[in-house]
């Protein structure tokens, strides 16, 4: 729809209409992850060059309207491969035009290969070289036309796991990471045992290497779990451990653990359902009984208890009943006064 | 260092360097070892990382190629490029391959099917020198090995040997002597499991009585050509049995290798996920207890890094009444109907009462007894013919000889429409359907004809006699006949060739 607009209106339109999923996933994302990756300085900076409309970019859109090869052809996508590698452009021209070859970006070999080179020239600005990155994992969903280009794409991004520029590195071994790469792997787990060898920080090596349940990255998040470096590396080892079935008793500990936050408490809680359901069941009946336990562990025991017993588990016992009733009535907190409603009406006696 | 005496505690880098020193000309004794290496469940690949284990295979299957593939590497080869989907794996089996003797064409479809699983997850390699990833002008990929390999099977002699037979029964053959050994082993009685819906069982409970099948997968395995592959058959194999009547008397099971993580609500969700249905009989198990026996037991083809597995074979055992390896089919893929049949063999005979093929039989043997089992036999198909065993037979007698008998009666108007409608109700019960007597029915209702409308309408005396004899032969004939059907079904469940078509198939 948008592209169809963006045919019939010229360029000013189409950067305008370009611009605004940028600036709708940046009022959506609040939280997480998402919010994260567009704190970035470098999305920061390319969405703002993608949002500005330049004076070169309207008189082109009027320059064009004659002269311009229609969307789609081999025509319009080699002035976009043009318009990529010509480095006296705007790095926000640069950056459009690589998004709009990449539905083509396959039929013809030199362009790939210049999309390639981008990505591989540390000179490139960031932000190009992160959209060169997008454009090409954008064109490996295309499995059966990228088969003949695989090779040379996991060779370039091999070769830039240890790109001077952290984000172009983190990103390459994100990529690579999801296609489960050995070699990627064993710098991974090389720069969590040795940390001067680390390519990226411990917790985004565990989040990468938790892709792959056989990548042999438990003994290294174990040995994080027990001695971390950042708060952010521990949690990111428990994360990685809540599929390992012999850290039950890790997480069990960390649940009973009054002194951890609540944060790492819960995850611990989550993981335990994983790996241990029953051990889960048994923790939670314990901290609903503690009268000093904290509201939000709490309102985690009693969820666990009302969403996640099994049917062949049976009811709760009389003396937890009462105990949670008590609380209902109780309690200063709403979560735990909500939580703790669903459970009476669950097991109502 | 001799490899024999490899285990978890040797390095990678001592672990090449003991490989590479095997030259073609060492002595028996060291290529045997060079061969365990390839075993799953050899101590040095003991703790290894997913990754390590295929650096090391990869090593083992390099140094065949320089020193030869033989009759006793063979099969670990073609597992690799059967059911391989690691790329280094399977460019050095492929090279491995092409220094065995005598190329077979019967080896074409496994490199075809090489080919076509790894042309999504190529990689280039250099197979020259140790965990291979370095770039170089000397590197190769998985698929133009493949390719090499193929160009070379071609170029072979069409003519086939007696050992172009190795290929297609490899995977049943594959390890004979563990099989030996694990017979003479005894059967585990200390085995406990738990099912998909949290039942325990004991192995002495399950796999006793009835001969069984069991196949061994995780749910975590990342190879799609094994564990979702296998667990599928299983589920074919099932609907094969259902089809021929046999889920009843062969037990499937399919067992974890992972039961700490296979939870009972993960076993049932993956194995329903790929078409196993679950029923007494038919389960999907994982060990509460002795894991270790159990492993011993079934000689299992796997080995772990903490509680991951890191590298596992195909394998499928067939148990007997009394839980003991009858066969296995390991590294290669399994046929259903191959399984079927071999599991077939363990059902007990038509004259074996007991419930193993092994026992003596108790049935009655000898010319003389044949024959007098016969009379029998026909004396009894006559009594059962004509002794009424249901409602609906009381019904046919009483209102053949009842309405035939009317007469004799002194008067008894309200019996007519009385046994009219049991008539009625006797030509209900043999009608022919789609698999019944034509002519059965055909004679009863003439009989019926003759003595309604002949000797009720007409009172012709003879009328009655006669439509008497033509509804008792209608109902000699069906009851016969059905007799027939149900002996028929007995027969071919019993005895169903192993290689009878599947109409569904």
């Amino acid at each position: 729809m948008s592209s169809k607009r963006a045919r019939k209106s010229g360029g000013k339109a189409r950067t305008k209409s370009r611009a605004a999923p940028a600036r709708t996933s940046n009022a959506k994302a609040s939280t997480g992850y998402v919010a994260a990756l567009a704190a970035t300085p470098y999305v920061k900076q390319a969405n703002e060059l993608e949002r500005k409309p330049t004076k070169q970019s309207g008189r082109k859109g009027a320059a064009s309207r004659k002269g311009k090869p229609a969307y789609g052809t081999a025509a319009a996508y080699r002035q976009c491969a043009a318009t990529a590698r010509d480095t006296s452009k705007r790095p926000a021209q640069r950056i459009s035009a690589l998004r709009d070859m990449t539905p083509g970006m396959l039929d013809d070999a030199r362009q790939f290969a210049s999309v390639l080179d981008i990505l591989k020239n540390p000179n490139e600005p960031t932000v190009v070289r992160l959209a060169a990155l997008r454009s090409l994992e954008a064109a490996s969903f295309a499995v059966n036309r990228f088969d003949a280009y695989r090779n040379d794409y996991v060779q370039a991004l091999r070769s830039i796991t240890n790109d001077k520029d952290e984000e172009v590195r983190t990103r390459v071994l994100g990529a690579l990471a999801r296609m489960s790469d050995r070699p990627a792997q064993e710098l991974l787990l090389t720069g969590l045992k040795e940390p001067a060898k680390a390519l990226v920080p411990p917790e985004k090596a565990l989040q990468l290497l938790s892709y792959d349940v056989h990548a042999d990255a438990y003994a290294a998040a174990r040995d994080i779990a027990a001695k971390p470096p950042t708060k952010a590396a521990r949690r990111a080892a428990l994360r990685l451990l809540a599929a390992d079935a012999t850290s039950a008793p890790v997480f069990t500990k960390i649940l009973k653990d009054k002194s951890e936050t609540a944060a790492i408490r819960q995850l611990s809680a989550t993981a335990l359902h994983a790996i241990a359901p029953d051990q889960l069941q048994e923790q939670a009946r314990q901290i609903l009984l503690d009268a000093k336990e904290d509201d939000q562990v709490k309102a985690v025991s009693l969820t666990a208890l009302t969403d996640l017993r099994r049917a062949d588990q049976g009811d709760v016992d009389d003396r937890l009943y009462q105990h949670v009733n008590r609380m209902h009535g109780r309690s200063d907190s709403a979560l735990v006064k909500r939580s703790a409603k669903r459970f009476l009406k669950k097991y109502k006696r | 260092m001799p490899l024999g005496t490899c285990d978890q505690t040797t390095t990678e880098q001592e672990f090449a360097t003991h490989v590479q020193c095997v030259t073609a000309a060492e002595a028996t004794e060291a290529r045997a070892e060079l061969t365990a290496l390839l075993r799953e469940s050899h101590p040095v690949y003991r703790e290894r990382s997913a990754a390590a284990v295929v650096r090391m295979r990869g090593w083992v299957l390099l140094t065949l190629e320089r020193v030869g593939v033989t009759d006793d590497e063979l099969v670990y080869v073609l597992e690799e490029l059967d059911n391989g989907h690691d790329p280094y794996l399977m460019a050095a089996a492929a090279r491995a391959l092409r220094t065995y003797p005598t190329p077979q064409p019967s080896f074409l479809p496994i490199v075809r099917r090489a080919l076509d699983t790894i042309r999504y997850g190529d990689d280039e390699f250099t197979l020259q020198q140790y965990s291979g990833y370095a770039q170089s002008a000397q590197a190769t990929t998985a698929t133009r090995e493949l390719r090499a390999t193929q160009r070379w099977l071609k170029a072979c002699t069409p003519a086939r040997h007696s050992c172009c037979e190795s290929a297609s029964t490899a995977g049943s053959n594959a390890d004979s002597g563990a099989r030996e050994r694990a017979r003479a082993r005894h059967v585990p009685v200390q085995g406990a499991f738990e099912d998909q819906h949290r039942a325990r069982v004991e192995f002495s409970e399950f796999f006793r009585g009835k001969p069984s099948v069991v196949v061994f997968f995780y749910t975590r395995c990342d190879n799609p050509q094994k564990c979702s592959l296998t667990v599928t058959k299983l589920g074919r194999l099932q609907q094969l049995m259902r089809d021929r009547g046999l889920a009843h008397r062969i037990r499937t099971a399919a067992i974890t290798y992972d039961p700490a993580f296979d939870l009972p609500h993960r076993l049932r969700t993956y194995a329903q996920d790929r078409g196993v249905q679950f029923e007494a009989n038919h389960r999907v198990l994982r060990a509460t207890e002795h894991w270790d026996t159990l492993c011993n037991y079934f000689d299992l083809g796997v080995n772990f890094v903490g509680s991951i597995v890191n590298r596992h074979r195909i394998e499928l055992f067939v148990l007997d009444a009394d839980g003991r390896i009858a066969a296995s089919f390991e590294r290669l893929q399994w046929d259903e109907e191959e399984v079927l049949a071999q599991a077939m063999k363990l059902l007990p005979g038509p004259g074996d009462r007991g419930g193993d093929a092994d026992r003596p039989s108790t049935g009655t043997s000898g010319v003389g007894g044949s024959v007098s089992s016969a009379t029998v036999s026909t004396l009894a198909s006559l009594a059962a013919a004509f002794f009424p065993k249901c409602a609906m037979c009381w019904t046919a007698y009483l209102s053949v000889f009842g309405i035939a008998g009317l007469e004799r009666i002194p008067y008894a108007p309200w019996l007519l429409p009385l046994f009219i409608a049991l008539m009625i109700v006797n030509l209900a019960s043999l009608w022919p359907g789609q698999r019944g007597n034509v002519l059965a029915f055909a004679l009863a209702v003439a009989g019926a004809q003759v003595i309604l409308v002949l000797g009720i309408g007409c009172e012709i005396p003879i009328a009655a006699p006669v439509g008497l004899a033509l509804s008792t032969a209608g109902s000699f004939l069906a009851v016969k006949s059905r007799l027939a059907q149900r002996r028929e079904l007995a027969r071919q469940l019993a005895f169903a060739p192993a290689g009878a078509a599947d109409p569904h198939r």
